[in-house]
């Protein structure tokens, strides 16, 4: 118990510390800008960025944006946990076709997912079937590499217990392989989910959105464009706070409550 | 008398090590009656934990066959469950009572939660667990790990239990206590149990009938009837008999030598089954 606490408060004592810094390099980012050294246009005061920022969520563009990309990014890791399900399930059942996707993993996992951007407009246009198509290519080589791995490192032993105890198929599947690979597949969503971030922005900034419609990725741009730059870095601080909000709140969250609870970390 | 409940009869392992050919298994021959306790014993690679798994269905043998109750054995079932050595048997997403109560939800033994929870309760208290419900396996120690996993695998009600060295893994001194739970558990709940050990004092200690192997060919080399009354110490002259019969019957030539080493192995208790050939 003692051990505990005083975990907890050095934990506390590290995020105090942490926050500490921010908000003094924020500040000095402020300082910085206000010497005048730099042309304001293009290094502008943080209190600019936040005025602005705060003036684009009270208009709504900006959360507009925000719901778009998000729309968007679930599509495209949707389609993408799906796929790798579906591979990684039949990859089980035939070492032929593990050793394909084996082979596949090792020729596209160096690509990065904007690299086909190109071909995929020719393909399928410019809309937004062409950024969640790459979405899509960006986030499943580290979810089926994840399950495929996760998958097998579940102990033989549990498996045969499982069996013992009468399961075999989808059953054995459901109850022994998915729990017991569940360390990798949290962070297989992970990596997939901070691909398809990724993807979305940098998609989106090489060819916009069409039809007015857009993310985040195309609100800075566009705001680039127009010369805006508090709106840009607003842009980013969205894009900043949302990958901190879902990494607490959503996998940091279920971490907590199941592979650590678990003891299934190699802490 | 006591009816046969198991038998073996004829039955072959053969597999391949590169180029090589083992014979794991060959026409090994014995019959368990009802209630028995059966000490498997034999040098590393003479086949005894291929034995249990052919057994326990997770292997097909190349011949012969498993017959229990009356019935040939094709696959596992739940009335032949078995207790490993390794640590990882229990799922580690469950606590202690969820892992019983998935094995019991799992096979259809009690349909209620409530009921679930019931005797999952009595398992615990059987093992000695009481209080240790709702920890996660992580939390608990090796001893303990292999009490929950003797648990579980009773509270699906085997007809017979198959253990691999399941305290092969433990220090000498709660290998001890367990070996002496395991005795009691065994008297209350009269369940058959099979056990594999490569510890001499360990199956005096257990079993009722001792089958000891040899190794490639994997054959049975002798079937040990241990009449010894218990509680049974290894001090007792008898069990000194019994010991230097099975260290001979398990080719040793020097007993004094070799006593003097066994010590040694049993105080670090963890020695495994590293190679396929006997190692001496």
């Amino acid at each position: 118990m003692v051990k505990e606490t005083r975990h907890l408060k050095k934990e506390k004592n590290k995020t105090l510390n942490q926050a500490l810094f921010i908000v003094g390099a924020l500040i000095g980012w402020e300082l910085l800008a206000r010497t005048g050294w730099f042309p304001p246009l293009l290094f502008p005061k943080m209190s600019e960025v936040f005025t602005q920022l705060i003036a684009e969520i009270v208009n709504g563009e900006i959360l507009r944006r925000l719901a778009f990309s998000l729309y968007i990014i679930l599509w495209g890791l949707g389609l993408a946990v799906l796929t790798s399900a579906v591979v990684t399930t039949v990859a089980m059942l035939s070492p032929l076709v593990s050793a394909w996707v084996q082979a596949l993993m090792a020729i596209m996992h160096p690509l990065p997912g904007i690299a086909i951007l190109p071909i995929i407009i020719l393909w399928l246009g410019t809309g937004s079937r062409s950024i969640v198509a790459v979405i899509w290519f960006s986030s499943i080589w580290p979810l089926i590499a994840n399950l495929h791995t996760g998958l097998r490192s579940v102990p033989t032993t549990q498996i045969e217990v499982g069996r013992n105890l009468g399961l075999k198929g989808i059953a054995l599947v459901r109850s022994i392989l998915i729990p017991g690979a569940f360390p990798y597949i949290l962070t297989g969503l992970r990596v997939g989910w901070a691909r398809a971030w990724q993807a979305s922005v940098a998609a989106e900034m090489v060819f916009g959105a069409s039809g007015g419609e857009g993310g985040l990725g195309w609100f800075i741009y566009k705001k680039r464009f127009f010369m805006e730059i508090p709106s840009v870095f607003g842009g980013m601080v969205i894009i900043i706070l949302i990958g901190l909000l879902v990494e607490r709140l959503c996998f940091e969250g279920v971490e907590v409550r199941t592979v650590r609870r678990w003891g299934m970390t190699s802490e | 008398m006591k009816q046969d409940q198991l038998v073996v009869e004829s039955l072959s392992k053969r597999f391949y090590v590169g180029d090589r050919e083992i014979n794991a298994l060959d026409k090994i021959d014995f019959k368990v009656k009802n209630g028995e306790f059966i000490n498997l014993i034999g040098p590393s690679g003479c086949g005894k934990s291929t034995l249990l798994r052919c057994i326990a269905g997770f292997e097909k043998p190349t011949g012969g066959r498993v017959i229990l109750n009356g019935q040939e054995i094709s696959g596992p079932g739940v009335e032949r469950m078995m207790v490993f050595q390794n640590f990882e048997q229990l799922f580690p997403w469950y606590t202690v009572q969820e892992n019983i109560m998935f094995a019991l939800k799992v096979t259809g033994r009690a349909v209620s939660r409530a009921e679930r929870k019931e005797i999952t309760g009595a398992y615990l208290k059987l093992v000695g667990l009481t209080g240790f419900a709702d920890l996660y396996p992580h939390q608990l120690s090796g001893g303990m790990k292999q009490r929950v996993a003797i648990a579980r695998a009773l509270s699906v009600r085997p007809r017979i239990l198959l253990m691999d060295e399941p305290f092969g893994s433990l220090d000498a001194m709660t290998r001890l206590t367990l070996q002496e739970e395991l005795i009691r558990i065994w008297g209350e709940t009269k369940v058959t149990i099979l056990f594999v050990t490569h510890n001499i004092e360990e199956a005096i200690m257990l079993g009722d009938r001792i089958v000891v192997l040899d190794a490639n060919p994997g054959r049975v080399k002798a079937i040990i009837a241990n009449q010894l009354a218990r509680p049974r110490s290894p001090e007792a002259k008898e069990f000194n008999l019994i010991w230097e019969q099975i260290h001979t019957l398990l080719g040793f030539k020097n007993p004094e030598q070799t006593k003097a080493e066994k010590n040694v192995t049993q105080l670090f208790g963890d020695e495994r089954e590293l190679s396929l050939l006997p190692h001496l």
